[in-house]
């Protein structure tokens, strides 16, 4: 949840990277951590399976700069996206600000995001979140393979809120910062406890 | 005050402080946020991660306990550790209901003694609200704090990135 100190002029918010396996939130993280410099992001944690897959949760501290004089820190997490550790994407999702939906563009992959976007909105309402409500943007991945799906038929099949998106290729760096920019930049606005 | 001078504050005045004068010991938000640390500091990146793994951790033995038939919590605590090293979560008093206890020791000869005085510390901390009633600073007016953010404003928090 996020966390407004007056007193210090500092706000703290979590954000989460949701989607199906090998979707490539991990690799948007790993961008993040690497464009930024070490005054900026503390240390990024992978909790990880032998193959590398994720296991529990990926985590990056992240120090953005002062807006309207209040430091912002961010804290993005990745769940695992294998279908057999729902019960760890349940606890990664306490407490979430902001979702960024990591979806694979690929057409074999329509039914894994459907089924992975199907678990979050279920996940969410477990937890009281309505996903409505919540900053949410989607991440069309892996533009820059061949046999993907129109952006056209991800956003009718996945995007039914009409939440922002982004087009990406997550391993070149392409699109991860622009969603991320759109993700904490509603973040913000959702945050309570304006001082008038 | 600010949360981490009312922890310092009342750190201070615990009787056992000198035992756990070696240790790490960190109070820490249901989300993992580090509200403060005592004893030997890390460093300000350090804590965020300890923050993230120590509360993941909790939440996971949680759910762990879930697929078990008690349904005793109130003196669950959390251990790893060897005969000298290793770390320790309390969940939080009844007064501090909102503030997870963990504890980083190593190099110690009497780790039993060191978790005992950090029960001890815990408790000790419920003489103070760390994390005071909400008042009206903290609650600002009930309306948005940022209004109508602009792309540049977006734009300049990102600006370390290189964008």
């Amino acid at each position: 949840m996020s966390f407004v100190n007056h007193n210090k002029k500092e706000v703290n918010c979590k954000l989460v990277y949701y989607g199906p396996g090998l979707g490539g939130k991990t690799t948007n993280i790993q961008h993040v951590y690497k464009k930024t410099s070490g005054e900026n992001r503390g240390n990024m944690i992978k909790l990880n399976t032998e193959n590398e897959r994720t296991l529990f949760f990926d985590f990056l501290p992240l120090e953005l700069g002062e807006i309207r004089g209040y430091k912002t820190r961010f804290h993005l997490y990745t769940v695992p996206g294998q279908v057999f550790y729902e019960a760890s994407r349940k606890l990664i999702l306490r407490a979430v600000d902001g979702l960024i939906f990591v979806a694979d563009s690929q057409l074999e992959k329509m039914d894994a995001n459907l089924e992975s976007l199907e678990g979050l909105e279920k996940n969410l309402k477990e937890q009281g979140y309505d996903i409505e409500k919540i900053p949410l943007v989607f991440q069309w991945n892996k533009r820059d393979l061949p046999n993907v799906a129109s952006v056209e038929d991800l956003e009718t099949r996945l995007n039914r809120w009409g939440a922002p998106s982004f087009e990406a290729a997550a391993v070149n760096g392409e699109g991860v910062f622009e969603t991320l920019k759109e993700v904490s930049k509603l973040v913000l606005m959702n945050l309570k406890g304006g001082l008038s | 005050m600010t949360i981490e001078a009312r922890l310092e504050e009342h750190f201070e005045k615990f009787s056992g402080r000198n035992i756990l004068a070696k240790a790490t010991i960190l109070a820490l938000s249901h989300d993992g946020r580090v509200y403060g640390q005592l004893g030997i500091k890390k460093s300000a990146t350090d804590i965020q991660s300890l923050g993230a793994l120590l509360v993941g951790m909790w939440q996971a033995s949680e759910a762990v306990k879930g697929f078990m038939d008690t349904s005793q919590t109130d003196d669950l605590n959390m251990s790893f550790q060897s005969s000298h090293s290793g770390f320790f979560i309390l969940r939080p008093g009844e007064r501090n209901p909102n503030v997870f206890w963990g504890l980083l020791f190593e190099n110690e000869t009497n780790p039993g003694k060191i978790k005992l005085y950090f029960k001890k510390l815990r408790d000790h901390f419920e003489g103070v609200e760390i994390l005071p009633a909400k008042n009206k600073d903290d609650e600002g007016d009930g309306s948005y704090l940022f209004k109508d953010i602009t792309e540049d404003e977006v734009d300049k928090l990102f600006s370390f990135a290189g964008l």
